[in-house]
């Protein structure tokens, strides 16, 4: 049974004249599988993550579907029931470190609170625990007694993987983590994660804009579009060939390594409003394999081969075939 | 990777350096504190004599005009009488920074014979019981109720106590008091008109006498608190909801720890800083009295007192209260920089060890 289970998620910004940004979302995550999530700037992939956190600010809102966490559904529940497994269940990592941290509080009390709210731990073992996440991360012991403020962009970061960590958390959510940093810091957060993965048993969305990263962590990858998952695959299937045209996009804006290219390819237009959505695919405007049909017909999320794709023309390109496509 | 191998808590070095920008940020405060209170005394002495003619001719040019003309000779007496120097402007100085020093601040013109720290004296204890107290009541509710409507914003409760707020803090306080004496006052009887005590009383400590001054002051004190309230409560209200929009607030959520603790640790913890600020101002200036307070109720307190003397032209009554007020002012923003030290970690690097 999968750890998470996300079914037909929609969630809406304002009441009157709602502005869908996530329009029926539907995937798993299994025990101890790193996911990955990727989708340009305004696509509603933050917002996706939130909500499966049951965070969602208004004027967001859930407005469908059902987000099953460890056999609970927790769009069912009231934040007087979801308090108790919050941090314990799914824990998140805010894409800004540095504003995720209270001014005012130590890193020890931001530390102990969480574990005084939902364990019954002694004292020694709270501390021990404190110290244990902070090893986890490569921090010096002695900035637990530290303010936000004393610390670097890099380490405040740090510390609140660290604190993700604090609960054993079934699930963590890290939205764009390392966005902010520069590309020293990001690689050095990275390698920690993987590290981290050896040492414990959970399971990641990571949530980021940059697809290069996310192949590099992930098992899966999630791709997102104007609200919409359009292709789900496997990590090192996706770095041979990408199905989806806005995928195989993505792949060619990536430099490759070893390779003497100079030239990258971006993607023309930009993403539709999604206060008008086109009538059809969202992606048609932009697609270089656009028929008639996608400018009048929604695809579906169709299984392919083991992986998902929301295109009519590859979708059917790669049925005729019958065998893996070719991409030449 | 040596993090193992680190004591256990490396933490002295980082406390002790803490400690010395403390120390620092202490002793740039008092020196800028000291720095003020000297301006502030120095302007008080140069301001009067910056302006043509003297307290003694002035006393003269009165008599002449209601049909009293006095000898030149008089001159002298009126000011030995004030206590005037003709001496140079430094040994002038000199002589006033001793005689501020003892808290002799001269004569009053209008209450002659009495001395203006007499006067003063008399006056404060009034002043900071009525508007000392009705500014910290003032404070801590309406800071209070700002923390509860920025949690429920946009609920009945947001909608009614910010409307009630916003009304309250708009009125014209003059228009309200006269309106409370009015009609508490006079029409229903419940309060006295008006001053401090019952007339013919002798201050006194007894429970009568105590009782009877609490009963002269819920009239005057009620009209403070309703009419500076809601600036507390909108001020408060206003930060807090910026707070709750940022990061921390939404992980502490995530964190799934309890309303009240997010509400207090996170939020307000956080917006109340600028409220603190406000708040300092606010009892620096309560020994100013609440002028208009004080002279529709006729409190005997400093309010009153500073309008007599501004009204009777008495200028060594005017600058001996003035002078009381700038050191309350100055005093009261010194502790609050130095109370920001313990409620804001920030402060003690920004301020103690940058600039």
């Amino acid at each position: 049974m999968s750890l998470l289970s996300v079914e037909g998620l929609k969630v809406t910004y304002g009441l009157r004249n709602p502005v869908y940004a996530v329009r029926g979302v539907s995937f798993e995550i299994f025990e101890e599988e790193f996911v990955g999530l990727v989708g340009e700037s305004g696509c509603g992939k933050s917002t996706l993550g939130f909500a499966i956190a049951r965070l969602e600010r208004p004027p967001a809102r859930i407005a469908g579907g059902r987000v099953v966490l460890d056999g609970r559904d927790w769009t069912a529940m009231s934040e007087r029931e979801l308090r108790p497994h919050r941090w314990k269940d799914v824990s998140v990592v805010l894409q800004s470190g540095m504003n995720a941290l209270n001014p005012v509080m130590t890193i020890e009390a931001q530390f102990r609170d969480v574990m005084v709210q939902h364990t019954d731990w002694s004292e020694p073992a709270i501390r021990q625990r404190a110290l244990e996440v902070l090893d986890m991360v490569h921090i010096d012991r002695d900035i637990l007694f530290r303010y936000p403020h004393e610390l670097s962009g890099g380490m405040k970061q740090r510390v609140v993987i660290a604190m993700a960590f604090l609960l054993h958390p079934k699930l963590i959510i890290l939205d764009e983590p390392t966005t902010a940093l520069d590309m020293v810091v990001q690689r050095e957060i990275m390698d920690n994660l993987m590290e981290l993965r050896g040492r414990e048993k959970f399971s990641l969305l990571f949530i980021s804009h940059d697809l290069g990263l996310v192949l590099e962590i992930s098992d899966r990858v999630l791709i997102m579009y104007a609200g919409q998952i359009v292709e789900e695959n496997r990590a090192e299937n996706l770095l041979e060939y990408g199905l989806h045209p806005y995928t195989q996009a993505l792949m060619r804006s990536l430099p490759v390594p070893g390779s003497d290219a100079r030239e990258f390819h971006g993607l023309r237009g930009s993403p539709p409003n999604l206060r008008q959505m086109p009538k059809g695919c969202a992606f048609a405007p932009r697609c270089d394999l656009v028929t008639a049909e996608c400018h009048e017909v929604e695809p579906d999320l169709e299984d392919i081969n083991g992986a998902k794709v929301r295109c009519h023309v590859v979708g059917k390109e790669v049925r005729v075939r019958g065998s893996e496509p070719s991409i030449g | 990777m040596n993090h193992g191998r680190r004591a256990l808590f490396g933490v002295t070095s980082g406390e002790s350096e803490r400690d010395g920008s403390c120390m620092k940020y202490f002793l740039k405060r008092v020196l800028l504190l000291i720095a003020t209170l000297w301006v502030a005394i120095t302007l008080n002495f140069l301001i009067p004599r910056m302006m043509p003619g003297n307290p003694g001719q002035a006393v003269i040019a009165k008599f002449a005009g209601e049909g009293h003309p006095l000898t030149p000779s008089a001159l002298k007496a009126i000011d030995a009488m004030l206590g005037l120097s003709h001496a140079s402007l430094p040994v002038q100085y000199w002589q006033y920074l001793g005689e501020v020093v003892h808290l002799n601040f001269g004569v009053s013109y209008s209450y002659f014979p009495y001395t203006v720290t007499e006067l003063i004296a008399k006056a404060l204890p009034w002043t900071l019981g009525l508007v000392g107290v009705s500014t910290v009541i003032s404070f801590f509710v309406g800071t209070g109720l700002g923390v509860l409507v920025a949690w429920r914003r946009n609920q009945a409760t947001d909608g009614i106590l910010t409307s009630i707020a916003a009304f309250t803090g708009a009125f014209p306080y003059f228009w309200f008091a006269l309106a409370a004496v009015y009609v508490l006052g006079f029409l229903l009887n419940w309060f006295p008109l008006s001053g401090g005590y019952e007339v013919g009383a002798i201050p006194h400590l007894s429970w009568g006498f105590i009782l009877d001054v609490i009963h002269h002051a819920i009239l005057p004190a009620v009209t403070v608190v309703v009419s500076s309230i809601g600036g507390w409560l909108i001020g408060m209200r206003n930060n807090m909801i910026n707070t709750l929009g940022e990061d921390y607030v939404l992980l502490a959520r995530a964190k799934g720890l309890s309303n009240r603790w997010i509400a207090t640790m996170y939020a307000a913890r956080n917006a109340i800083l600028p409220n603190i600020t406000g708040f300092g101002m606010a009892l620096g200036f309560v020994v100013a009295g609440s002028l208009l307070t004080e002279v529709v109720f006729g409190y005997p307190g400093m309010g009153n007192l500073l309008y007599n003397a501004v009204i009777n032209e008495d200028y060594p009554l005017m600058q001996g209260i003035f002078l009381v007020i700038v050191f309350c002012v100055i005093m009261a923003n010194f502790l609050v920089d130095l109370l920001y030290v313990f409620i804001d970690p920030r402060v003690r690097e920004r301020r103690g060890s940058g600039a």
